[in-house]
């Protein structure tokens, strides 16, 4: 499929947060996306493209150019929609879920589609050729070096990742398609901060720093250097540990609907939100989604309390507050303030 | 290498081999050529040190490379996972590929380049032609198998920067223009050459850069003469001298083949992992790529030098190479010398021996291994030191209460007396640890009101020990002073310098929004901020017949253009007939960023004025990234002026550092200026469009001249030369167009009425006509602000 022969994600050394928040991001699409900042070399974006080889199927529309999803007629681009309407059976086909990595240097027209120069200019007609959205639809969309990214660009992708649907007005062309992706991001912040509006786009936030153990760092020399020998035999050698994961993933996605969260857990996690003086309901929803998620990831069926402190670190840690008076959270208060919650939630039934 | 030792039909280019000296340079080069998965080489050197030739030359020393025959990207016939998509399909469906040999290629990255020319973009002539989307390849795909090189790579627009490393650092050259939508290896060498004295590089883009080396003049007069006879030779007879040369390049083209096929089988012993991750450790470099690089760097050298096993000398030499321009610590603390490099690998050695030796000791003498473990894991300076102590004054306390209890007190030992001892001498060692670990404490307490500090300022929020109550007064002057109201509302921190300088960003910001109407007003606004450019950056607004050849097409009005007169065209099918003529070229607005530079004064009386500033700075934090505005620091302090930052978007950089600057007695203003007017004319170079501006906080008692004055006549009209030549930058920044922003945070109206004071033939200013004088030298505004309950 892809020409490209990736690091296996199997392989990473550490990172244990950043693997977890790609692989929640995978189990369940709905999260929100997924921010990466850390120093140079840290690994940000061997991670994301290590990702690609463990994603699970997708189905898509076969022969749809936006890879409209089958079974979501509230999600159909137009031809499919009528397809789907007519009563025609809707021919489906299952393929990977992939990386489409978006560099910085793309222009706006390919980002969002434009008008299909080969078809006005051989045959006369005024037809879409698709852009990165389209080809993102349903899939991942990675922007390295997002705080760097042109600022008309940056709004085309919010515009489309806020309502899920690409609308294009351009060139005499005007079409609508749908496309929800996983926004994933990675960025240095010495090169500067990102945009608020964007920042709050991506659920959850991981901040990856520097390893400073030398075994650690030894393992990662020689992982890298074998890799960079022999992509192809390294790879072989974790075969089975990535199919182990991708199976996982794939189970995950299973039993993801039938996890369920008490309805108390719910409260709690609205009232930690308030406590910390979060802004937006966002980060609410994206850690109950993510808590399922992780539940999923482990087989279980129930979201427990340790779930939800783990990834709230995630959704609610880098969250301005107080109208962006107040600076982000620290892990630690988020941790202490879940905690509580979850305590004074025991205590309550205790008695 | 057979074919190769055939003389090439192309230009004459100084031999490799015969340039003198540059050791260390060529070594970088060479380390490049026998690993080209290394990543990059820089050379960093001051002018006319054969750095451009040195890249130029070492071409014809690399071998040839093997290519799929015809590919347009260069693919390599044998990996197939590194291949174009029509060269991977060739390969599963008819086996691999012809082959073709051809030389190494240096491929010049112009410092005009545009994206499209580098990235690749659609192929007009195709299109119009055949009615076809294909890539019309750029530099990338040229380079791939190839040498990459960048001269001058410091003074390289961003975006340009970013997309080359993009590549470098992933292989791949992913084209996403105007329609097109290619992926096509371009794996290549990256080569820059820098002259320091023109500006740095972002450390992001330092960083990529695997090996670094850095050039010097020959201080040799022996091989100085040399040079210069080799270079009077070449020029005579240039197709000789190399003749001449042909043998020595002969030879280092067989070592680098022969390194090559034995740089797979180099065994690399687990004794070098550990010391490169311990020594990068030590020196807290940021993230992994240099561990990775250095063992890489260590096997090219040692296969270079013929040896299938890593040495201790090559790990010496490839972390000098290395490490030499890598920042740490997040880029706070600048790149080790060589001499650090060396002693943090010595201690690593000795922690690695003692890590294996230790162990076995103390299997030896029974201690309890735990207790070892515990030790080895503090750093190897401290545990010297803590077993130094920890036997000295056990033994020493040990022994001298046993000389007590048998000579003062007489007594006989008792296991009650016995445990009394060694309590005593427990408590001392902990007095001796503890004074041991004191100053790193007391470090760690520092930093971390530090940074408890920095983030109050970020989040808006200072506390009430706002140091300094500032109010600002101002008197016209030129029709452009602003008057800033007095602090009477008893907020937690009053109009400051923040306010003023906020307010007056603001109003900029506003002017540059409604810049594109008031065009051809001018006056105070200067250049219109929202410019109308060709280049190929921001949003396509409208179209326009093009000047030259067209590289940015408009499609749509070009076939809008075209269809008008298909009338008259002879029509072939169902197709348009586009002539030459119909093409219609984007023309791309784009919002000009600000080049700020802060020039702070350091002297002792600023000092109170230090966390307005930052506050000042944070308030800038939201326009700032928005606009993509860039701002650097500059200070003055003792006698010369420091670019602390160069202008930068990441402004937390620029208050940590404003931080960690101590104050001095002098007051260099003028050299501050220049060193200023130094930055931003770099910054231009770098973007031609942004718009630089200098905001200058002092208190105009200057006393510090150039070392060289600019005009020795203006020295003549004033008493002061410290003055004077602050006059003569201030009318080279007029000159430059750069926006100049006084603001004086004493200002006295007293100093302002009064008329200056004549010493004979020459003028003595007082500090606010001073500075008043200044702004209006350097046509910019002034602000005057006073302190309020501080000294006066």
């Amino acid at each position: 499929m892809s020409t490209r022969v990736v690091y296996p994600f199997s392989a990473l050394v550490g990172q244990e947060e950043l693997k977890l928040a790609l692989l929640l991001n995978a189990v369940n699409p709905m999260i929100g996306g997924l921010l990466i900042r850390g120093q140079k070399g840290t690994g940000k974006s061997s991670s994301v493209r290590a990702l690609a080889d463990i994603l699970p199927p997708i189905h898509v529309v076969k022969g749809c150019p936006y890879n409209c999803s089958p079974f979501d007629p509230t999600n159909m681009c137009a031809e499919c929609l009528g397809r789907h309407r007519g009563g025609g059976e809707l021919e489906v086909e299952e393929r990977a879920m992939r990386i489409v990595s978006l560099p910085i240097g793309s222009t706006e027209d390919r980002v969002v589609g434009s008008l299909d120069i080969e078809k006005a200019i051989s045959e006369g007609v005024k037809a879409l050729q698709p852009g990165l959205l389209a080809e993102a639809n349903q899939s991942i969309l990675y922007i390295d070096e997002v705080n760097l990214l042109p600022d008309h660009i940056t709004d085309s992708i919010l515009d489309a990742a806020a309502s899920g649907w690409n609308t294009v007005e351009r060139e005499g062309v005007s079409v609508s398609h749908p496309a929800r992706f996983i926004l994933v991001g990675t960025m240095n912040p010495e090169e500067g901060e990102l945009r608020p509006q964007l920042a709050d786009r991506f659920a959850l936030h991981i901040t990856v720093e520097s390893i400073y153990d030398t075994s650690q760092r030894v393992e990662i020399i020689k992982r890298n250097l074998e890799f960079g020998e022999d992509p192809v035999g390294f790879s072989e050698r974790f075969r089975d540990e990535q199919n182990r994961l991708r199976d996982q993933i794939v189970e995950a996605r299973a039993i993801l609907q039938a996890v369920e969260v008490p309805e108390e857990y719910m409260t709690a996690i609205a009232s930690a939100c308030i406590n910390l003086h979060v802004d937006g309901h966002r980060p609410d929803i994206s850690t109950v989604r993510a808590a399922k998620a992780l539940a999923a990831l482990d087989g279980r069926k129930r979201v427990s309390p340790g779930d939800v402190e783990r990834v709230a670190v995630m959704a609610v840690g880098y969250r301005t507050r107080g109208f962006g008076f107040e600076e982000p959270a620290k892990p630690a208060e988020v941790r202490d303030t879940f905690r509580k919650v979850f305590q004074g939630l025991q205590r309550k039934r205790g008695t | 290498m057979v074919e190769s030792t055939q003389p090439r039909q192309q230009r004459p280019v100084y031999p490799f081999t015969a340039v003198v000296g540059q050791d260390e340079a060529k070594t970088v080069l060479i380390i490049n050529a026998v690993d080209p998965t290394m990543g990059g080489a820089l050379v960093s050197g001051p002018k006319g040190t054969g750095k451009s030739l040195l890249v130029n030359s070492f071409s014809r020393v690399l071998p040839d490379v093997e290519q799929v025959q015809g590919c347009p990207y260069h693919c390599s016939p044998r990996d197939p996972t590194n291949m174009c998509a029509s060269c991977k399909t060739l390969f599963f469906d008819s086996g691999p590929p012809l082959v073709e040999k051809a030389p190494m290629k240096v491929v010049h990255v112009p410092l005009s380049v545009t994206e499209d020319m580098l990235v690749g973009s659609i192929d007009l002539d195709r299109a119009v032609k055949m009615g076809a989307k294909a890539l019309d390849k750029g530099l990338l795909a040229e380079a791939n198998q190839s040498i990459l090189y960048i001269d001058e790579v410091n003074l390289l627009p961003d975006h340009i920067t970013d997309s080359i490393l993009d590549a470098a650092a992933s292989g791949w050259n992913i084209v996403e223009r105007e329609g097109v939508s290619v992926q096509h290896p371009s794996r290549f060498i990256l080569v820059g050459t820098m002259n320091p004295e023109e500006g740095d590089l972002r450390p992001q883009i330092l960083d990529r850069f695997s090996v670094f080396a850095e050039t010097h003049s020959i201080q040799n007069p022996d091989s100085r003469a040399q040079a210069l006879k080799r270079n009077e030779e070449y020029a005579d007879d240039p197709y000789g001298f190399i003749e001449r040369h042909r043998g020595s390049l002969e030879e280092l083209r067989g070592r680098i083949v022969d390194a090559k096929t034995l740089l797979p089988h180099v065994h690399v012993p687990d004794e070098v992992y550990q010391l490169v991750a311990d020594t990068c450790n030590r020196l807290k470099v940021d993230g992994f790529r240099p561990d990775v690089v250095t063992v890489k760097a260590a096997k090219a050298l040692a296969a270079f030098h013929g040896r299938d096993v890593v040495e201790r000398g090559d790990v010496t030499a490839a972390l000098e190479l290395t490490l030499g321009h890598r920042t740490r610590r997040s880029g706070l603390v600048p790149p080790p010398e060589r001499r650090e490099i060396r002693r943090a690998l010595k201690w690593a050695e000795r922690y690695h021996r003692l890590n294996v030796e230790l162990p076995q000791i103390a299997r030896v003498i029974t201690l309890p291994a735990k207790l070892v473990e515990d030790l080895l894991k503090r750093s190897l300076a401290q545990k010297a030191l803590r077993a130094l102590a920890f036997a000295i004054v056990y033994l020493s306390t040990a022994y001298s209460l046993d000389w007590v209890r048998s000579n003062v007190v007489g007594a006989s030992l008792t296991p009650t007396l016995f445990a009394l001892e060694a309590l005593l001498a427990l408590l001392f060692i902990l007095v001796v640890d503890w004074g041991l670990n004191w100053r790193r404490r007391r470090e760690e307490v520092i930093l971390g009101l530090m940074e408890q500090d920095l983030r109050m300022n970020a989040s808006g929020r200072l506390t009430d020990s706002s140091p300094s109550q500032l109010t600002a007064a101002g008197e016209g002057l030129q029709g452009t002073v602003n008057y800033v109201g007095e602090d009477t509302s008893g907020l937690k921190h009053g109009p400051k310098i923040l306010n003023s300088l906020d307010s007056m960003y603001r109003r900029a910001v506003t002017r540059r929004r409604t810049g594109a109407r008031v065009k051809g007003r001018g006056g105070s606004g200067g250049r219109r901020a929202q410019s109308v450019s060709s280049s190929s950056r921001g949003r396509y607004a409208w179209y326009h017949v093009p000047g030259g050849k067209p590289r940015d097409v408009a499609i749509v009005p070009t076939i809008k253009a075209a269809s008008i007169k298909q009338f008259e065209r002879p029509r072939r099918g169902r197709g348009l007939v586009i002539e030459p003529e119909d093409i219609r070229e984007k023309v791309r607005e784009y919002s000009a960023p600000y080049s700020i530079v802060l020039l702070v004064d350091m002297s002792l009386s600023m000092i109170e004025s230090v966390d307005n500033i930052v506050e000042t700075i944070y308030s800038l934090h939201g326009e700032v990234y928005r606009r993509r505005d860039r701002v650097g620091l500059v200070v003055f302090k003792g006698k010369k002026a420091y670019t602390l930052q160069h202008p930068t978007r990441n402004l937390d950089l620029v208050v940590k550092k404003l931080r960690t600057v101590g104050a001095s007695d002098f007051t260099p203003l003028a050299a501050g200026m220049f060193q200023s007017w130094k930055t931003l004319k770099q910054e231009k170079l770098r973007n031609k469009d942004a718009v630089p501006h200098l905001y200058i906080v002092s208190d105009g008692i200057v006393n510090v001249p150039l070392d060289i004055p600019l005009s020795p006549l203006t020295r003549r009209r004033y008493s002061s030369e410290a003055q004077a030549d602050a006059f003569d930058v201030a009318r080279l920044l007029a000159k430059e167009e750069i926006k100049v922003h006084v603001f004086n945070t004493k200002h006295s109206s007293q100093d302002e009425e009064e008329p200056p004071k004549e010493e004979g033939t020459r003028l003595r200013l007082r500090p606010t006509q001073f500075l008043k004088e200044l702004a209006r030298v350097s046509k910019g505004e002034y602000v005057g602000l006073r302190l309020q309950g501080g000294r006066r």
